[in-house]
């Protein structure tokens, strides 16, 4: 509705405010859904994108934002993401079990099951960056497979 | 929460209308580009845009748990916990139980209430033959007083009767030892 209104920024907002609700799944559809705005053009946007990955356990993904927030932000959350990026850091420090993966490949097919390809696409992913840390890789053929057949989103991502 | 929601909503309806009203304003081009291009609302509302950004701002925190890696194993517990042990199996099971004492409290009040009913009924009955025995014992004692009354009376005849020669004899009282 906001987009149709002319406020192309829109989803961005609705999607922190659904990071607010405890809403982490469909404020990463809103941050990621076709139309949204491209991460790396809002940092304040960004951390909040970051927080509903952290929340969704997309731990790999809401590093990987936080990366680019740093810099570009204030003082207060270029601090308060190099916190969350430390405590990512410590719970991926380790070599992931054959559990992790398969439990990011089983959801990325549940959710690719009930329809919300944007999601099962970033579980997908998630899976395949948690199998790159394992020395067997193991897993990482499933979830790219399953990736080549889920239909790509239009706009956003990191 | 709520400030944080009304606030974004005031600020991103402002966000919205202030193009929307830009374009309906005299003398703006009708065509949607002029709405829509990118940038429009940075130019007419940056007011707006830049007070939903210091709320976000304002009310970023960190995230309250560490993060932890999931695997199907920690599901299957979460599940368990969540379903079995605790949650929705538990819950069903602590309200049987609720139920069972509920239906065992109901049974207990009408074993009671039988009880009481079958106390009354015996009490009425033992009361009504004891009112019966009572009647029947004033009735046994009304008898008793009519034979004596009578027997008294028929000694008293008798003694007329039996000794026709002595009329001379005053009447006397019936005594004990007439019997």
């Amino acid at each position: 509705m906001a987009e149709r209104l002319g406020a192309p920024g829109a989803a961005g907002y609705a999607a922190a405010a659904l990071v607010k609700l405890d809403r982490p799944e469909q404020a990463i559809e809103a941050f990621e859904g076709s139309g949204a705005t491209s991460p790396g053009r809002a940092p304040l946007l960004d951390y909040y994108h970051a927080l509903a990955c952290y929340e969704a356990r997309l731990y790999v993904r809401a590093d990987r934002l936080l990366a680019g927030v740093g810099a570009r932000s204030g003082p207060r959350i270029a601090g308060q993401a190099a916190r969350v990026r430390a405590d990512i850091a410590k719970a991926l420090a380790a070599e992931p079990g054959r559990d992790v993966v398969d439990w990011y490949v089983a959801r990325c097919d549940a959710l690719a099951a009930g329809d919300r390809p944007v999601l099962a696409r970033a579980f997908c992913e998630e899976a395949l960056a948690v199998a790159g840390r394992r020395a067997d890789r193991h897993g990482a053929a499933e979830a790219r497979e399953r990736l080549s057949r889920l239909r790509p989103v239009a706009q956003g991502g990191p | 929460m709520k400030r944080i929601i009304t606030l974004l909503a005031a600020a991103l309806s402002f966000a919205f209308a202030a193009p929307v009203l830009a374009a309906d304003a005299p003398g703006a081009s009708n065509t949607p580009d002029a709405a829509t291009a990118p940038g429009a609302t940075q130019t007419t509302a940056p007011g707006a845009t830049q007070a939903a950004d210091d709320a976000l701002a304002d009310k970023a925190d960190v995230p309250a748990k560490p993060p932890v890696l999931p695997s199907t194993a920690s599901d299957r517990a979460t599940y368990v916990h969540d379903n079995i042990a605790f949650g929705k199996k538990g819950a069903a099971e602590r309200a049987a139980h609720s139920q069972a004492d509920r239906q065992g409290a109901t049974d207990t009040d009408d074993a009671h209430a039988e009880a009481a009913n079958r106390a009354a009924h015996a009490a009425a009955a033992s009361a009504a033959a004891a009112a019966n025995g009572d009647s029947h014992a004033a009735a046994g004692q009304a008898r008793v007083r009519t034979a004596r009354t009578s027997r008294t009376a028929g000694t008293t005849t008798t003694t007329t009767t039996t000794t026709p020669g002595a009329t001379a004899t005053a009447p006397t009282m019936p005594t004990g030892r007439g019997r």
